[in-house]
């Protein structure tokens, strides 16, 4: 490098040296960041830029919960304390003030529209003017014959673009909890016991039992049978699957190939050796249905083994 | 037991040792050694890279930290250099979240020209700026800066893991690095920007 270059453009060739592995040259960067008075400030700028984007990408940045009666309260608390009572009551009780207060997912009627989309497939669904929902592969989403702004991901991953409507908000609900959006692009994925919701544009409220999550652009939040998570996510990588485009940060290999089997169509089974394994990729998806993405292997550090119609993913040990 | 004041690896009397906490507790580890034979150096490159006022406390919180590692370290030196360097991004973030709220960086950091400040600051916010910039460099080359900075990977693995060459990666990780800086890249020519064939559709 040379040193007439700006402070900056020095600093781009030392971070990307610092970061590399096996660095030692640790005294020649003492000398330079010593050299000009421009050039650690240049330095440290830049590393905490990427020390910042790096953490994004990991997800490695702590999450936050906001309880019942935090500083942003609830838009409606009355639904949260009702939902509470709910939660312990017997079905019959619930459903009972379920007619006033809630909208229960859980308690299905036959006035309810049911979609189903096969693995590989994709469905997009114009719910009414403000509301659009694409659904993935593999994915079971319902809505209300009267009103089909209320609706229920009953399986699989959908992803919602919804105008915000103050007088008739969109509601999605995943097994025993609502998303009450704010007007927002949000994707939700529910396995049947654990719920994913990201949020990449405006605000979503996400109720179970008794809490009132405010879930913001950026965010992200894990619900499974006895813990509600949130951390931060990439918000464009929210929904990225309608792109064609799988965005991972650490998540499990599980995850990984569930997600494969759902947007290509095929079986893919992991050996539990890795299947809690964490991956950190960008996986684009083959413009062709069915069709394995290119460099599968060497992304997700696994061997691909042909099983039957389908796929397994294996330790390269 | 070795005196403590005599360094079994240089066999010299230690350089510094005046904030060497309490003796004769326990034999010194292999990285406890280095870290007292590297003292001086280790305190200069974190003047340059923390600032003069606040390098002795960083060292202090350094020698707190290795306390707590367990078993042998590959490279005593490369180990405590980088553990200073994370200590020291860790204070220029911690300083630039409390400028924020009470004006502290200034405090902090002297040595920055207090001109520059407000660009300093605003390097806080211009984060989710950079962020977007590195994605939409294409995918190949957020794939490679993935690799290289998430996974740790050597270049040489990530050009045979991705299939190609080896400057093509170098090429990369200087867009990819340039962009998080905000800086222009056309340095490096138009066919490795559109060297990804399906581009980048992020909006």
């Amino acid at each position: 490098m040379t040193n007439s270059s700006p402070p900056l453009e020095q600093a781009v060739e030392w971070l990307i040296r610092r970061n590399s592995r096996g660095f030692a040259d640790w005294a020649e960067l003492t000398e330079w960041l010593e050299a000009e008075p421009g050039n650690a400030e240049a330095f440290a700028r830049l590393s905490v830029m990427d020390a910042e984007i790096a953490e994004r990408m990991t997800g490695m940045l702590p999450g936050e919960l906001q309880p019942d009666g935090a500083a942003e309260a609830p838009l409606r608390p009355a639904i949260a304390r009702w939902g509470r009572r709910i939660a312990i009551a017997a079905a019959l009780v619930a459903a009972a003030f379920a007619l006033v207060f809630v909208r229960p997912g859980a308690f299905l009627a036959p006035s309810y529209e049911t979609i189903a989309t096969a693995p590989g497939t994709r469905q997009a669904i114009v719910i009414d003017k403000g509301a659009r929902v694409t659904l993935n592969g593999q994915t079971r989403f319902a809505m209300e014959r009267g009103n089909r702004r209320i609706a229920q991901l009953l399986y699989g991953e959908a992803s919602f673009e919804v105008r915000h409507e103050p007088s008739n908000p969109f509601e999605v609900g995943v097994g025993d909890a609502r998303i009450v959006d704010v007007g927002t692009r949000f994707n939700v994925r529910f396995d049947g016991r654990e719920t994913q919701i990201s949020v990449a544009e405006g605000e979503v409220q996400y109720r179970a039992k008794g809490m009132t999550v405010r879930l913001g652009a950026g965010r992200m939040l894990k619900a499974g049978p006895n813990e509600v998570q949130t951390s931060p996510v990439d918000r464009s990588a929210v929904g990225s699957w309608a792109q064609g485009r799988l965005i991972y940060r650490g998540d499990p290999m599980a995850t990984v190939a569930a997600d494969l089997q759902r947007n290509i169509g095929a079986p893919i089974a992991v050996d539990p050796a890795i299947a809690a394994t964490p991956v950190t990729a960008v996986i684009q998806l083959s413009p062709r249905p069915g069709e394995m993405p290119p460099h599968l292997e060497s992304l997700l550090g696994v061997k691909l083994l042909r099983q039957g119609k389908g796929w397994l993913l294996k330790s390269t040990k | 037991m070795r005196r403590p004041r005599s360094c079994a690896i240089c066999r010299r009397p230690h350089p510094v040792s005046t904030n060497r906490p309490s003796e004769d507790r326990k034999p010194l580890g292999g990285l406890e050694l280095v870290y007292w034979e590297r003292r001086g150096e280790l305190l200069r490159f974190l003047r340059a890279r923390a600032s003069p006022d606040t390098a002795e406390d960083v060292l202090q919180d350094l020698w707190v930290k290795i306390q707590s590692v367990r078993g042998p370290v590959e490279d005593p030196v490369g180990y405590l250099y980088r553990a200073a360097d994370n200590l020291a991004i860790s204070q220029h973030r911690s300083a630039l979240r409390s400028r924020r709220r009470d004006d502290q960086w200034e405090a902090v950091r002297p040595r920055i020209d207090p001109g520059r400040l407000d660009e300093a600051i605003a390097a806080r916010e211009q984060i989710a700026e950079a962020d977007r910039r590195l994605r939409q460099l294409g995918f190949r080359t957020l794939q490679t800066f993935i690799m290289f900075r998430v996974h740790g990977m050597p270049q040489r693995a990530i050009a045979k893991a991705l299939k190609v060459s080896l400057s093509t990666v170098e090429k990369d990780l200087q867009r990819s690095y340039r962009a998080i800086a905000g800086l222009r890249s056309d340095l490096y020519g138009s066919d490795e920007v559109t060297a990804s064939p399906e581009g980048d559709n992020d909006e």
